[in-house]
């Protein structure tokens, strides 16, 4: 009797855990691929391949797919090369100021942080006109458009600025945790060079550890969004701006294929966050 | 000297765009070249108790909203990462927290928004307030999971075996073990929803005025001083609150 | 446990696409009006609209909510979405099979009109219900047809506008009067022109169609593929041509009209554009623009257009909403408008219907003073084509400019 009771409470807790943590993705997803397939929306007209036809030779998803991917990748590794050299230097010497300050890009949402480094990077922004007072440019013309621009200065910037103090935080933590001043002397006293121990110790012990989180913050900046809306391009833009663009704009026959790059999205993040990884540490 | 120029450059890398709010919000008219000398006004501000009385009850609505969304994510949060541990395949079962969070909220919202229509949830604040706990507490549930370490395992079992019920294992050696744990995720819970826009802005259409919704409003507006007065309004709760968990997270493994 | 996937999966998907649509909900409204008034009273009323300028969003919040919670007893609510959130938010609920809306009345054009109709989304004919309707200029087609669709008293005619171009004139004496004046200004100034990928940009290129169609009433009628590809591959040589010349060397354009805005504020822009022809001059009372600021219609001749209130097919409150309607295109509320110190929107009432004390305080309203007035702008205006045009512009603007890099 009281192991029925005790089975009953279980379910319900396995329940109520998957209404809260799965049910809904699950079935948002499994709207937007009916909505994709023609089975369900106000002007669906039955099933059908076509719009993921239609998703598969647009030049401009994929295009979007690939630039949300390189911004992506190009701001990670930025930041981690950042992360990696702040907390090599303070593993050094204790850089105590420092610290304190990395915590306090963590108080800016991306909408503000996009918001601020549009307005300090524009050609009308705070560093054209520092540089205009300070005799090095002649006017706006001269000063470089790095914001809305192909390259994604801007973007990858504020990327940057988002990121990168979470991981030289959580570098410099680790560092500590492994006492890696005491693996370097070791090192140094049994003839290693410091390029050596970089190389071979410092980073690749750092980047192993910090997987997991190098991972989600890769796909959370694949899925930006307001700081691609303020400092952005139109074309190519990213992925979740050709999803929006797709969902609610001025031709209601593009909704569907708006639904099935939603799907492509997820099953992206899912492969980069799961694929080739058998169980994390905390698993 | 080189790593005192360095160190110098990150700061500023990471004050200017604290500044640069600061500025823009006691400013107008503000013509190419203006920078030292322009038209200085604290008129947006004075504006706070008037104009943009607005501003201020968004403040507080995002206040309450962060904090009763931080508290239920960490207690069922924390419920959760306990008794998966009970669950066969757990890490399979764990997997399905990941996904919420991976993706980008405004997908989220996205895929959400038809049911919440459905059931009649959108447009409303407690609609708003179950998307965004649709969306922390998976969030919660990994960030505690990390907790229950084999160590922490083997004394909750070291404890059962020795005579002392759940409840009391629970509340009287791995609660005080948590704390630390439970402090990280309430902070960032809090955060999560405090600076929440594309779920907001989808299931709310608009009414549930946060404060990220003022920003992109006056945003939209063609005005960006008083963007970045909410902007600011935004950030500085933040700032003290980081401030004074300064402590806790400096002493907290961040193995997130 | 992965064995539950497929089932749990497919379980959601069944319940996500079952069919769930119920007709809309027709709450008998009374036949008189009074009647309607008296039902309205005490009731709360959702409006959904553009909320995108300081001024407009003044005008509504401190003179149309007052009026409606002091003279009608209705309390308004103003929720902030243009026209594609309108539609998608209205279609999600048609899709989830809600027989109430979160919205009651909607601010709309013609190609949110468009699209409103092809998914059955507006409550009508209601407009001839509305008392204050015989006032309105029903002989000026630039009113009764909205995107050459006839609007059948499926949405109510607010306000009457004119895209202009507005320019500093401190920097620029006379602005370019036609397309070849505007390729040689461009040439002589880099980088201080562009347009915005919306709404509003959209409409300038309409007026270039237009042009390079043949003019005027070159595309009058219903859509005709073409003449779209014709005048549009004129258009696409036109733009990409001088695109090396645009803001950002064309290689990306402002997002929205507001970003423009700002472009133009800054000193970044020299041009900057308006759907509303008397915006100017509110943007210079707000501090935004100086004081040199101007506007003009080019001569190859602007948009003029429309815009109009609709009432949702699902609204939960259509008695109110159409109280709110019939207050918006009283002489008192269209007077109010059409003043340039609150918001500057032409009137879509005729003079000649109005009460001779109304017709005079009309022609009291203050001038404007960095555009000239209507009646001069007039004679340039075009007609809106149809809303399939928008609709490959948006498609072709995004693969044939910008794109093409």
């Amino acid at each position: 009797m009281k192991s029925q009771t005790r089975s009953w409470q279980f379910a319900g807790v396995l329940s109520l855990y998957l209404l809260i943590c799965g049910v809904p993705l699950l079935a948002g997803l499994g709207y937007s691929l009916g909505y994709s397939l023609g089975l369900t929306g106000l002007l669906s007209q039955g099933f059908t391949l076509v719009h993921w036809q239609t998703l598969l030779q647009d030049t401009d998803a994929w295009r979007s797919m690939g630039y949300s991917l390189l911004v992506a990748a190009i701001s990670m590794a930025l930041s981690l090369s950042l992360a990696l050299g702040v907390a090599w230097l303070h593993e050094l010497r204790s850089q105590n100021t420092l610290r304190r300050w990395l915590l306090l890009p963590l108080a800016f949402p991306p909408l503000v942080a996009g918001f601020s480094w549009y307005y300090l990077l524009s050609p009308s922004g705070f560093l054209s006109r520092l540089a205009f007072h300070l005799g090095w440019i002649g006017g706006i013309e001269a000063f470089p458009v790095i914001v809305n621009d192909f390259p994604g200065v801007g973007l990858v910037l504020t990327h940057v600025f988002l990121v990168f103090p979470l991981f030289a935080l959580l570098f410099m933590h680790q560092s500590a945790k492994v006492r890696m001043g005491a693996l370097w002397q070791v090192a140094q006293s049994l003839g290693s060079k410091r390029s050596q121990f970089l190389r071979r110790v410092y980073i690749p012990l750092q980047l192993r550890k910090a997987e997991l989180l190098i991972r989600l913050y890769a796909i959370f900046l694949i899925g930006t969004y307001e700081v691609a809306l303020l400092l952005g391009r139109s074309s190519p833009r990213v992925m979740t701006l050709y999803i929006t663009d797709k969902l609610g704009r001025f031709n209601l026959a593009d909704i569907p294929q708006g639904h099935a790059m939603l799907v492509v999205y997820i099953l992206l993040a899912g492969v980069l966050a799961f694929g080739g990884i058998k169980k994390y540490r905390i698993l | 000297m080189m790593q005192k120029t360095l160190n110098t450059l990150i700061i500023i890398f990471l004050a200017l765009p604290l500044a640069a709010l600061l500025y823009l919000s006691a400013v107008k008219f503000w013509v190419y070249p203006d920078l030292l000398r322009a038209h200085f006004s604290l008129e947006f501000w004075s504006g706070l108790g008037g104009t943009y009385s607005g501003l201020t009850s968004s403040f507080a609505l995002s206040l309450l909203m962060a904090t009763s969304i931080s508290l239920t994510a960490t207690g069922l949060g924390f419920f959760f990462s306990a008794f998966l541990l009970l669950v066969p395949g757990r890490s399979t079962w764990l997997a399905l927290s990941f996904f919420p969070y991976l993706i980008a909220p405004v997908s989220f919202g996205a895929l959400l928004q038809t049911y919440f229509v459905r059931f009649g949830l959108s447009g409303s604040t407690g609609g708003v307030w179950i998307a965004q706990l649709l969306f922390v507490v998976p969030y919660a549930n990994i960030l505690l999971s990390t907790f229950w370490n084999r160590h922490i395992r083997q004394l909750y079992q070291q404890a059962i075996t020795l005579g002392a019920r759940p409840l009391q294992a629970l509340s009287g050696i791995i609660l005080p073990l948590a704390k630390p744990w439970l402090g990280l995720s309430l902070l960032q819970c809090f955060l999560i929803s405090w600076y929440e826009y594309g779920i907001t802005r989808l299931i709310g259409i608009g009414k549930v005025q946060t404060l990220t919704v003022g920003v992109m409003h006056y945003l939209n507006e063609a005005n960006p001083h008083v963007a970045a007065l909410a902007a600011i309004l935004l950030v500085s709760p933040v700032v003290l609150l980081g401030a004074i968990s300064y402590i806790v997270v400096g002493k907290l493994s961040l193995q997130v | 446990m992965k064995k539950w996937f497929t089932p749990l999966f497919l379980l959601v998907w069944a319940f996500s696409c079952s069919p769930d649509k119920e007709s809309a909900t027709s709450s008998a409204l009374p036949e008189s009006w009074e009647a309607l008034e008296a039902q309205a009273r005490g009731t709360r009323l959702t409006l959904m609209m553009w909320q995108g300028d300081p001024m407009i969003n003044r005008y509504m919040r401190d003179f149309v909510v007052p009026a409606m919670k002091d003279t009608f007893g209705i309390e308004l609510d103003i929720l902030s979405g243009q026209g594609n959130i309108i539609v998608s938010t209205l279609m999600t609920e048609m899709e989830a099979g809600r027989k109430e809306s979160q919205i009651d009345a909607i601010w709309i054009n013609g190609e949110t009109f468009y699209q409103l109709r092809q998914i059955k989304g507006l409550f009508g004919p209601f407009v001839d219900r509305l008392p204050n309707s015989r006032l309105i200029d029903w002989d000026n087609p630039f009113i009764h047809t909205d995107f050459q669709q006839p609007i059948e008293g499926y949405e109510c005619p607010w306000g009457n506008v004119q895209m202009a171009w507005i320019y500093d004139s401190s920097r620029i004496p006379t602005p370019p009067a036609d397309l070849e004046a505007l390729e040689l200004w461009l040439r002589a100034n880099p980088g201080k022109f562009t347009l915005s990928n919306d709404f509003t940009g959209m409409t300038l290129l309409k007026s270039w169609l237009i042009h390079f169609a043949g003019g005027r009433d070159a595309l009058q009628g219903p859509f005709d593929e073409s003449k779209y590809l014709q005048s549009s591959q004129k258009l696409w040589e036109f733009v990409n041509r001088n695109k090396p010349y645009f803001w950002n060397r064309g290689e990306s354009f402002p997002a929205s009209l507001s970003q423009m805005h700002q472009l133009f504020a800054s000193g970044e822009l020299w041009f900057t554009f308006s759907n509303n022809d008397a915006e100017v001059d509110n943007k210079v009372r707000e501090g935004l623009f100086s004081e040199s600021s101007r506007a003009f219609v080019p001569d190859y001749g602007s948009i003029q257009n429309s815009h109009y209130l609709g009432i949702v097919a699902q609204a939960p409150n259509k008695a109110a909403a159409m109280v709110l309607c019939n207050f918006l295109i009283s002489p008192e509320a269209q007077i109010a408008k059409l003043d340039p110190l609150n918001w500057g929107d032409g009137t879509v009432l005729s003079p000649d219907r109005l009460d001779a004390p109304w017709r005079e305080k009309m022609s009291e309203v203050g001038e404007r003073q960095y555009v000239p007035p209507r009646s001069a702008l007039a004679p340039k205006a075009l007609m809106e084509p149809d809303p399939v045009y928008m609709i490959r512009l948006f498609e072709d603007f995004r693969k044939k400019v910008l794109s093409e890099q």
